[in-house]
């Protein structure tokens, strides 16, 4: 069932998971953030759970990512502003 | 975050490498013990559930049968935790005098892209809420999607114009929900009972499985409309 493939996929997830934590700079943040997701879900898929791997996608991935970024956009903006 | 904090984001002190080790060592002393771990045949609910959902729910996709028809009752409580959600949110996001700016100068592309896009993103989200008795999805997934078009649209430069309809859509569909749920009780006997009858000649077709498609193109369209309404919070901006 779980395959090298599967393997090499958490081994990545696990890493991007302490950057995202770890990173300097807020958008490889939510963007180490987003692959957690993406692995995530072929992980389910693999693991012959695809409802789970649909939830995971539309929200983990989709949702969650954009909510962020807009987040961090919307924050930028107002730091911008500040200095100057 | 500003430069001054941007230069030291480093999360390594003492103490949490003693909390790492510590876990780590709990994790690995527990771990033989759930990898070696059989349960009594008899006790597994799973394999039993499996066999009888689609033959008492008439849905083949064995989760969405075990979602909407065994637990419907705790999916109607999730749904009123997302109405929760949105309305905290509202309540905290939303007051005051706000104006909701359509984003500055939307990309050539992405202004281009939403007409191509839309479309296959309505089309799949409806698909999948439709078919959820039949397919793996359902009216949360498909909900999901259906949002991310209007998602797209409001990053395309678009805005939510009828605020009211939106929420009255929500509102609606939510008591709907709980209609078809307690009339349940007269025609069928028991809460979120059955109203139309299984016919097991149409098992596997669009137009079977009872009252679980209709439930979960509520759920859908519940899902959907309060993930909108959130981004459109999220969107706001207080003036000041």
């Amino acid at each position: 069932m779980i395959t090298v493939f599967g393997i090499l996929l958490m081994a990545m997830i696990a890493i991007s998971a302490v950057k995202a934590i770890t990173t300097t700079k807020l958008i490889d943040s939510v963007l180490f953030f987003s692959f957690v997701g993406i692995g995530a879900t072929i992980l389910f898929a693999l693991m012959k759970a695809p409802d789970v791997a649909l939830t995971e996608a539309a929200v983990g991935t989709g949702l969650v990512t954009l909510v962020f970024l807009s987040t961090l956009r919307r924050t930028s903006e107002q730091e911008h502003g500040d200095e100057q | 975050m500003s430069s001054k904090l941007g230069k030291k984001r480093l999360f390594i002190s003492p103490m949490h490498l003693l909390w790492a080790i510590v876990f780590g060592g709990l994790f690995f002393a527990i771990l033989p013990a759930i990898s070696g771990h059989e349960s009594i045949r008899s006790e597994r609910v799973g394999e039993s559930l499996l066999v009888q959902a689609p033959a008492q729910s008439g849905a083949p996709n064995a989760v969405t049968a075990v979602v909407v028809w065994f637990r419907g009752l705790d999916t109607l409580g999730e749904v009123s935790v997302l109405f929760l959600v949105a309305a905290a949110l509202g309540m905290i996001l939303g007051r005051g005098k706000n104006s909701t700016e359509p984003e500055s100068k939307p990309n050539e592309i992405v202004a281009h892209a939403k007409t191509l896009v839309l479309p296959h993103f309505m089309l799949t989200g409806l698909y999948i809420t439709i078919h959820g008795h039949l397919t793996p999805g359902g009216g949360f997934q498909g909900g999901v999607m259906a949002a991310g078009m209007a998602l797209l649209l409001i990053l395309a430069g678009d805005r939510v114009k009828h605020l009211h309809a939106l929420h009255f859509l929500e509102g609606l569909v939510g008591s709907l929900y709980a209609l078809v749920a307690i009339s349940g009780i007269w025609f069928a006997g028991s809460f979120l009972g059955n109203l139309i009858p299984i016919k097991t000649e149409a098992f596997g077709t669009l137009f079977s499985a009872g009252i679980i498609p209709v439930l979960y193109i509520f759920i859908g369209i519940k899902v959907g409309t309060e993930i909108i309404s959130i981004y459109d919070n999220f969107q706001r901006r207080e003036e000041a």
